[in-house]
């Protein structure tokens, strides 16, 4: 079973870009506020205390010292130190009057805390110091009731933003496990279809959303597939069956005449070579037919969890002294604890390295060497077959892996031309990656492995 | 032997019955799938030829459905059908065996007489003997004359073939399937250099030979007569 990664999920990937856009917009717009709202309040007290201070110097402009000491002492009565605080000292810094006591003596506008101010309270005061006529006044506001409003306006912000944002977050994910559940249905059931089930079809969900209406045409493209490959399979069989039959008769015609000659007639040379072309014939449809087969991924269906020495060691085993024998050399240059599984069909990759070997024996002349590495690259490894013989030049390359192709200085030796081919077509199947390199001198097959 | 046969190319069906005769056998020809699973279930055979196209029932439903009335006779496939699933669904629907047209009798043969050769509920040989050489299954020794001979793990496997099958041909394809699982033909000479390398640990150091080749069809073990 695979799952589309839930990361990967593009419903759940708009959701969260969208969560964090929200986040940012609502990020800036309180800052935007609270910056907004902060400074109006700033001015707000600030003006409060600009009219006191007015309203003080007229009161001295009027009424002088005892004007100004009466109008102070009124204030005082009129409130208390929590919310306005007065203070009023004389040129001789001795404290006139005031709510509060306090040493400081600048001039100017400040927010003081009220430790300053021998207060025993939470908030910081907005203060405003100044003299008239040599008397020092300090007048000032508790922040308390607006820095408790700016807090008010940012809470109920926040709380807000993050309610909406939990709603979309949530309303978001549902919708986006409800599609990924969707998607990784189709995907489900095209993985099971790509094994070679063809028959099986996506199901529509009913809404005929965008989703529904991809899913049919998805299904439209599979039932093509499907009739494309029956048409193949039934091509296959027939041709086999048409071609075969006369040339299954021939063999046993061919076999018959064999046993009425004698041995020493000159008839029976060519009657064994005319078996030895009958037999090719039936080698190069069949192998034909096999890689058609290979290619529409018929075997896909058997494929298991295998592991590579199971596969190499047989071949080895076979080919080793069949090289020793005709003079040729196969060197391995690997241990056994490079290999690891990997996903595909023992019989068909059995084949596949073996036409590697036999394209050496076959192609090759006597004493070539042949040596088989495997190279690690983390997860990855290369299965390299490399020879010391005539190589193919480099353009070649892609042409040796089409069908029936054979290099110009190889066309009177033994071989059909398909051997590479197959080996094409096998490694496709299975998604490992072949290449051709040069090996200066030689030819170097190399397999990229993935292991699982 | 009885051996049915159920072809229904008759050239193909005359010349099996007329080689399956010539080796010493009673050999019937069907042509029809329906028609060969009645004669298939009325009478008793050694063994069933059983081609996979044929009219009316094709083969491979023939021979599920006698697998399922449980009728265990040895099956061979013969078939034009040599594509890569097609083996594995012939053996997957009950058949012991599978040949490719064009084939060469002799191959045929060998495998007939290697199937048949089972009899079932055997006792399992752990000691098997032809003449003077003689091999131990369990602790995979091979002695000749009494004299030790060391044999590689597919040499001895191989050995042990041919000897359970003493006297009989078994072909080449036969021991490139059993011994390395090679499926298709290899175009140069694996079987024969392993026999030469089996041949010189085991017979030219004797006076007589025991492996024989059969010219263009395989080999026998046995002691020569």
């Amino acid at each position: 079973m695979s799952l589309i990664s839930l990361f990967r999920s593009t419903s759940l990937r708009l959701v969260i870009s969208n969560i964090l856009t929200m986040l940012i917009c609502f990020v800036i717009i309180g800052g935007v506020i609270f910056f907004l709202v902060q400074r109006e309040i700033n001015i707000f007290l600030d003006n409060a205390l600009i009219e006191t201070k007015q309203t003080l110097e007229s009161s001295y402009k009027f009424g002088k010292k005892k004007a100004l000491y009466a109008l102070v002492t009124n204030y005082i009565q009129a409130t208390s130190p929590k919310n306005k605080i007065y203070f009023m000292q004389d040129h001789l810094k001795n404290a006139v009057s005031g709510n509060i006591k306090t040493n400081y003596n600048k001039i100017g506008w400040a927010n003081i805390s009220p430790s300053l101010l021998s207060l025993k309270h939470e908030f910081p005061y907005r203060i405003y110091s100044f003299k008239i006529d040599g008397i020092y006044i300090l007048i000032g506001r508790s922040r308390e009731m607006t820095d408790e409003l700016i807090e008010i306006i940012l809470r109920v912000f926040s709380i807000g933003s993050l309610i909406i944002l939990a709603l979309v977050l949530g309303n978001g994910l549902l919708s986006a496990f409800a599609i990924q559940k969707r998607l990784n249905k189709i995907g489900l059931t095209l993985d099971h279809i790509a094994t070679g089930n063809l028959q099986n079809r996506i199901a529509l969900y009913g809404h005929e959303d965008d989703l529904d209406q991809l899913t049919v045409k998805i299904n439209t493209t599979l039932q093509q597939l499907e009739d494309l490959f029956k048409g193949l399979q039934e091509v296959s069989a027939n041709i086999a069956h048409d071609l075969k039959t006369p040339l299954n008769r021939l063999n046993m015609h061919i076999n018959g005449m064999m046993e009425l000659v004698a041995s020493e007639h000159e008839a029976s040379s060519f009657i064994q070579k005319a078996q030895k072309e009958i037999y090719a014939l039936n080698e190069t449809f069949d192998a034909l037919l096999r890689i058609a087969q290979v290619e529409a991924g018929v075997r896909k269906s058997s494929f298991a969890n295998i592991n590579l020495t199971s596969i190499l060691e047989p071949v080895i085993d076979a080919y080793q002294p069949v090289f020793e024998d005709k003079g040729y050399v196969l060197k391995l240059n690997y241990d056994i604890s490079q290999i690891r599984p990997i996903f595909g069909d023992k019989e068909l990759l059995i084949q596949m390295f073996a036409n590697i070997i036999e394209n050496v024996l076959r192609h090759c002349p006597k004493g070539t060497g042949l040596s088989l590495d495997i190279k690690q690259h983390k997860n990855n490894f290369q299965v390299r077959f490399c020879d010391n013989g005539a190589g193919i030049p480099k353009e070649e390359h892609q042409k040796v892996l089409q069908r029936l192709y054979r290099l110009d200085k190889s066309r009177t030796t033994l071989g059909s031309g398909l051997g590479l081919s197959l080996v094409k077509a096998i490694s496709d199947l299975h998604h490992i990656p072949l290449t051709l390199e040069e090996n200066n001198p030689g030819l170097c097959v190399i397999f990229n492995f993935r292991s699982i | 032997m009885n051996i049915l046969v159920i072809e229904d190319d008759i050239p193909t069906a005359d010349y099996i019955q007329k080689g399956l005769v010539e080796a010493g056998h009673c050999a019937e020809v069907i042509t029809d799938g329906q028609q060969g699973m009645i004669q298939a279930i009325q009478n008793d055979y050694s063994i069933f030829i059983i081609d996979r196209m044929l009219p009316s029932l094709d083969g491979l439903s023939l021979v599920k459905s006698l697998r399922a009335i449980g009728v265990d006779t040895p099956v061979i496939f013969l078939t034009a059908m040599g594509g890569i699933n097609d083996r594995v669904e012939g053996l997957e629907a009950g058949g012991d065996d599978y040949l490719v047209k064009p084939f060469a009798f002799s191959e045929l043969l060998a495998r007939v007489n290697a199937l048949v050769r089972r009899p079932p509920l055997q006792k399992v040989e752990t000691i098997l003997t032809v003449g003077d050489l003689e091999l131990n299954m369990v602790e995979r020794t091979v002695l000749r004359s009494g004299d030790v001979i060391t044999l590689q793990p597919r040499e001895f496997s191989l050995l042990v073939i041919l000897m359970k099958n003493t006297g009989r041909i078994i072909t080449k394809t036969m021991l490139l399937e059993q011994i390395w699982g090679f499926h298709f033909d290899p175009k140069t000479t694996v079987v024969e250099t392993h026999i030469s390398r089996i041949r010189a640990k085991l017979d030219k150091p004797y006076q007589t030979s025991l492996i024989h080749t059969v010219r263009n069809i395989g080999y026998s073990l046995h002691v020569p007569n």
